[in-house]
């Protein structure tokens, strides 16, 4: 405990602490409003179609905001040194080294996937499908207000993607995380010489598949399976219940989507696999393994 | 239907909410700046103190100086200085001074008007000059030009005048304030003192608040051979640590350096700094940063580690808290055998070496070290089987000081061990003299302690040996139970030709002759130890399992660190390189089972600490899975303490060498030959530089039936005599019994105690002496005059005839040898003063030498007209030429 605590009262967590209540507060709040809202039979549309001027009624209360974020970083800075450590040795580093807290969400992945995919694919993902969502997001209603009943699946995804996967890796990496990148409970004493059984073997070898080539050719299957299978089925299931929304969206859209939802849920299939059955890779490639 | 949820309206005012958080954030502002100012910033607190400290401290020095000074006649002079004053006030002087003043000013407008016609006369010279460059008409310039160099020649003569007049006016002044400054001067020489601290008073009373920092630009690299500046700042708050003028204050932070006046002089603060020594966070400005630093910071000021013997030895009798300073020491004096201050890191330095450890572990020692055992090529001549098992299964049962460590090891390891010694014989090509029949054991005892074993070796309980440092009679082996261990033809062959068993053995050979051989292994072979009782039983030793079971324990334990082992040549250090161990942090260190809470042997999770214990219970962290193969030595605290002590200055970082101690070629030569005396034991009969060895002496009641002393030998003997004398031994003092024993040193030896001796008395090796002696006739005879009248003869014997001598113990060396041995300055400075060479010598002082006058007594008025240094110089000249 006394190691969690003190990583808890690092100056260095501060905002991860902070990050936590602001994170619950404003989700517990959003929805609140968007319950609210959707219980309303007038439609924010309608109510927001008188509007104000934004000098001085915005800026008066912005001004005031910005006073009071001035008075809190003043204070914090008084009242908590910068927390510098001693000068960099290259041949000594850290244990743990720790990634920004905003990477650490990453620096998590790296434990599941090879660096290259941990470090370069999955985040240009990240940065694209983010730059996509203008371009896929088809639904026209609940701009501009809160609201769950006309966003449901933008807002569980958010939920899901943004809260449950990369604000959760970013607690548990900083909290959670220590010496050797191991994982400790809080009541933990933090080790360094703290040993965790870790054997990992590929998918192939769970099916007694010996030969190289041919696992290759099974972890082959199984992924493109994956992603195959991730797109036709939904797209059958919309073409029976659904086919105005299929046409409104489109095949390139559709096609867009299902990849991007299919690797966000890969990346936990994979997690998944690799703490329950000790999954090392599912695909093996001279290339590159997944 | 339900409503709309309500809008915040916007229009409300929030002049309240910026009003409030205005006001905070001035306040907090002005919070700011007052924490930046003062609360961190202890240090201008402490300057400030500092200053009125050091006020007060000069304030008490200038009242003690002034109660010294001679008040009287200072009140004199300052009255007649008044006298002199007041004269210039007379009516006469008031109008000269009026004279005076108008002169001047007439003079300072005669001045005034020649600048400006100088000024002018420049300016015209210069358009005359660059119209006669560009081709232009410049006569009308050259005119002017003209023009004003007269008036300022007219002008000159005027000045002068009017100069001259002053200072003719000036003459009765000029002579009142000379007499003024003369009074003055002589006032100053007798308040100089006073002067001088008031000028340092008034010095401190413009001590502003600064930081004080200063930078050793160059004193480490860093990981890419760049230079690591070093900041400190420790004395902003310890302003007084390098301040004469506090030398008496003990309040801290403002103190003298304590204790340390000495080395101060030497280690000048300005180029070393303070953490060079200390350690610590130099940058820090608050006591904790800078002395404990956080977590971070891997050197904290060595004094504020603890080892549980400096734990345990708080007390003020013993200073342990500044022990781990010394390891400083270490980083620049990496071959120093004496440094004054840093006893017990040497002391560490010197178990190292005599324990071994470079057996099993690189060390950053730049002493050549060699293996610390004998060879066990052949100990199956030497000794039995059934020894062996004993010896190995505990060492320490059989002899409790011995440096041999417990390597724990198993019946069936020892038994293994055993066999392969026992085969190992078959690789060796040593064979004993024969020839041995006993002898009289009587005799033997005699010799034994009369030729010197005792030396080196303990005897009987007369003379106990009890560390575990390889010094006087601790320096070889326990010969109480040789008797119990060895064979009696490996004996008398080992006392007869040492190096017949091991080549590099420094076991002397002591020129016995084959009855006192006979006699010596007869009475060493009597001596058994009454309680042993081999603990192994063994079994069938040629057993080729058994045999190889053995090689590879003998792998396993490294051995062959210590000894020489057939087929072990091409091993490597058993261990780790203990050259960085002080940067280990404790996550590199395994504390085995250690840190358990049940444990009743729980040790704190500190460095020190772990080494502390692994040195004295180096088994200690083993576990169930990981065995540590480290022997124990045996050690106290206090010697496990000296070692961690010393290990803490073991670090890999890049020092400048600059900041090394700076060894010339002739203190490089003293320092490895300071090293050789000690590792073949000279220091165990003969007395050195610095009080070093003589540690025989105590078994004498008289003086001078000890070994000579040899302090100032450089200047004493010739190289090419000593050379002689350690490669052939002859006697030069017929009265001792003790032995100087034939070492068989190589010619590299020899050189090294050369070294040595001409490094102690600062000189260079190789000089040749009286290779071209040409002693004047004149000198010969008054030498042969004087060396009668001396009566030399009666204690000397020359070219080994004895003259009247007094009795056996009191004769002196031969003066035949002279020639050979002595060097010519050194008779000179042993005729001046022979007590001053050799303290409590009976060499009577012929040439008494009064200090008040500064002159040396003859010993004839006849003789050089009564010049002592010229009959001195005689008696040289005709002792040397008395060799044949």
């Amino acid at each position: 405990m006394e190691h969690f605590l003190e990583q808890v009262k690092k100056p260095d967590n501060i905002p991860i602490v902070g990050l936590i209540f602001l994170i619950i507060f404003y989700t517990v709040w959003a929805f609140k409003q968007a319950f609210a809202n959707d219980k309303s039979e007038v439609t924010r549309e309608m109510a927001n179609s008188e509007k104000v001027q934004t000098w001085p009624n915005l800026v008066k209360v912005e001004f005031v905001a910005a006073i009071v974020v001035m008075l809190l970083l003043t204070v914090w800075s008084i009242a908590i040194d910068a927390p510098l450590e001693e000068p960099a040795n290259p041949s000594k580093t850290p244990n743990p080294s720790k990634a920004p807290w905003y990477f650490l969400g990453l620096q998590e992945l790296l434990v599941y996937f090879d660096p290259w995919i941990a470090g370069v694919v999955l985040p240009s993902i990240i940065i694209i499908g983010l730059m996509a969502i203008p371009y896929i997001d088809f639904n026209e209603k609940g701009n501009g207000y809160y609201t769950y009943k006309e966003r449901k699946l933008a807002i569980w995804t958010f939920c899901f993607g943004f809260l449950v996967l990369w604000i959760t890796l970013i607690i548990s990496g900083t909290f959670l995380r220590g010496p050797g990148w191991n994982w400790f409970a809080p009541w933990n004493e933090w080790d360094t010489h703290k040993v965790v059984a870790l054997t990992n073997v590929d998918l192939s070898e769970l099916f007694r598949i010996r030969d190289y080539t041919t696992a290759s050719i099974f972890g082959g299957i199984v992924t493109l399976g994956y992603f195959g299978i991730g797109t036709v089925l939904p797209l059958k299931w919309f073409g029976k219940k659904q086919p105005e929304l299929l046409k409104t969206m489109g095949m390139v859209r559709y096609f867009t989507i299902s990849s991007l939802y299919l690797m966000m849920f890969g990346v936990v299939i994979k997690i998944i696999l690799r703490v329950t059955l000790n999954i090392k890779y599912i695909w093996v490639t001279p290339w590159f393994n997944i | 239907m339900s409503e709309i949820p309500e809008q915040k309206s916007n229009e409300k005012s929030v002049g309240t909410w910026f009003l409030i958080f205005s006001g905070l954030l001035g306040l907090f502002t002005a919070g700011a700046v007052y924490d930046e100012t003062f609360t961190r910033r202890p240090w201008k607190h402490y300057q400030e103190e500092f200053k009125t400290v050091k006020l007060q401290e000069l304030d008490k020095q200038l009242q003690a100086a002034k109660s010294e000074a001679d008040s009287t006649q200072i009140a004199e002079l300052d009255k007649k200085i008044q006298e002199e004053s007041k004269k210039l006030d007379a009516p006469e002087f008031k109008t000269l001074g009026e004279k005076i003043k108008n002169l001047n000013y007439e003079l300072a407008d005669l001045e005034t008007k020649s600048k400006f016609e100088k000024a002018n006369s420049d300016e015209y010279y210069y358009f005359f000059k660059h119209a006669l460059q560009e081709g232009h008409d410049g006569s009308a310039y050259e005119q002017k030009l003209r023009e004003t160099e007269k008036i300022i020649e007219e002008l000159n003569p005027q000045i002068q005048a009017k100069k001259d007049e002053i200072a003719q006016a000036m003459l009765p002044i000029d002579e009142i304030n000379k007499n003024i400054k003369a009074l003055q001067n002589e006032k100053n020489v007798l308040e100089e003192k006073i002067i001088a601290i008031q000028e340092k008073i008034e010095a401190a009373s413009h001590l502003g608040v600064e930081i004080k920092q200063f930078v050793l630009a160059d004193y480490t690299k860093g990981n890419f051979s760049d230079y690591l500046p070093k900041v400190e700042r420790c004395q902003t708050c310890h302003a007084g640590i390098n301040d004469p003028v506090m030398a008496e204050v003990t309040q801290q932070p403002f103190g003298f350096h304590k204790d340390q006046h000495e080395l101060l002089k030497k280690h000048n603060i300005e180029k070393l700094g303070c953490t060079t020594c200390h350690a610590g966070q130099g940058i820090a400005l608050t006591e904790h940063d800078a002395h404990e630093g956080d977590h971070h910071w891997l050197f904290p000021m060595l004094e504020t580690i603890q080892d549980p013997y400096t734990r345990a030895n708080t007390d003020s009798t013993k200073i342990t808290k500044h022990d781990y300073t010394q390891s400083s020491c270490f980083k620049c004096h990496k071959t120093a055998n004496y440094l004054p201050g840093a006893e017990v890191m040497l002391t560490g330095k010197k178990l190292v070496m005599d324990l071994g450890c470079n057996g099993c572990h690189a060390l950053p020692l730049e002493e050549k070290l060699v293996k610390n055992g004998p060879p066990l090529n052949a100990i199956a001549k030497k000794t039995n089987p059934e020894w062996i098992a004993t010896w190995l299964k505990n060492p320490r049962d059989f002899y409790p000081n011995t440096r041999m460590p417990d390597f724990h090891l198993t019946d069936e390891e020892t038994e293994s061990i055993t066999a392969f010694l026992m085969d190992l014989d078959k690789t060796s090509d040593y064979k004993p003299v024969t020839g041995f029949v006993s002898g009289s054991a009587s005799n033997g005892k005699k010799l034994v302690e009369e030729i010197g074993c005792q030396a080196c070796h303990t005897v009987g309980d007369k003379f106990p040996v009890s560390n575990r440092l390889k010094e006087g009679n601790g320096f070889g082996p326990d010969l109480n139970k040789v008797g119990t261990k060895v064979n009696a033809t490996w004996l008398y062959d080992w006392l007869k030709n040492p190096k017949n068993y091991h080549v590099e053995s420094r076991m002397p050979s002591l020129r016995l002759s084959d009855s006192e051989l006979q006699d010596v292994t007869t009475y060493l072979l009597t001596l058994k130890d009454t309680n042993y009782k081999p603990t192994v039983t063994l079994s069938s030793l040629e057993d080729a399992a058994k045999i190889e079971a053995g090689r590879k324990n003998i792998l396993k334990y490294g051995c062959y660190g210590c000894h020489n082992i057939n087929g072990t040549e091409n091993e490597g250090n058993i261990s780790v390189s203990l050259a960085d161990i002080a940067r280990k942090t404790t996550e590199e260190l395994d504390f085995g089972d250690r840190l358990q809470v049940e444990n009743p042997n729980k040790i704190e999770k500190t460095w020190q600490d772990w080494i502390f214990h692994k040195i004295k219970e180096p088994r200690d962290y083993t576990t169930e899975r990981i065995k540590s193969v480290m022997p124990s030595f045996g050690l106290s605290d206090e010697e496990a303490h000296a070692l961690t002590v010393l290990m803490k200055g073991w670090i890999l970082d890049f020092q400048n060498q600059e900041y090394a101690e700076h060894l010339t070629p002739e203190k490089k030569g003293f320092y490895e030959g300071q090293n050789f005396i000690r590792q073949r034991n000279c220091v165990g009969c003969h007395l050195f530089e610095g009080e070093v060895g003589g540690l025989i002496y105590s078994h004498y009641e008289n003086p001078d039936e000890a070994p000579p002393k040899l302090m100032g030998q450089g200047d004493k003997t010739q190289e090419d005599w000593l050379t002689n004398l350690l490669n052939n031994v002859s006697p030069i003092r017929p009265w001792l019994k003790i032995r100087m024993p034939s070492f068989g040193f190589n010619n590299e030896q020899v050189t090294t105690v050369h070294k040595y001796f001409q490094g102690a008395v600062g000189k260079e090796v190789g000089q040749t002496y009286f290779a071209d002696f040409k002693p004047n006739p004149e000198n010969l005879k008054a030498g042969e005059e004087l060396f009668n009248i001396a009566q030399c003869t009666k204690c000397h014997l020359v070219n080994g005839v004895a003259g009247k001598s007094l009795d056996p113990s009191s004769l002196a060396p031969d003066l035949g040898k002279a020639k050979t041995r002595l060097k010519p300055d050194w008779i000179v400075d042993w005729l001046k003063d022979p007590q001053a060479i050799t303290p409590g010598t009976k060499m009577p002082g012929f040439f008494y030498y009064d200090e008040s006058t500064g002159e040396r007594y003859p010993l004839t008025q006849e003789h050089f007209e009564g010049n002592a240094d010229k009959q001195i110089i005689a008696i040289r000249d005709y002792v040397v030429s008395l060799s044949k």
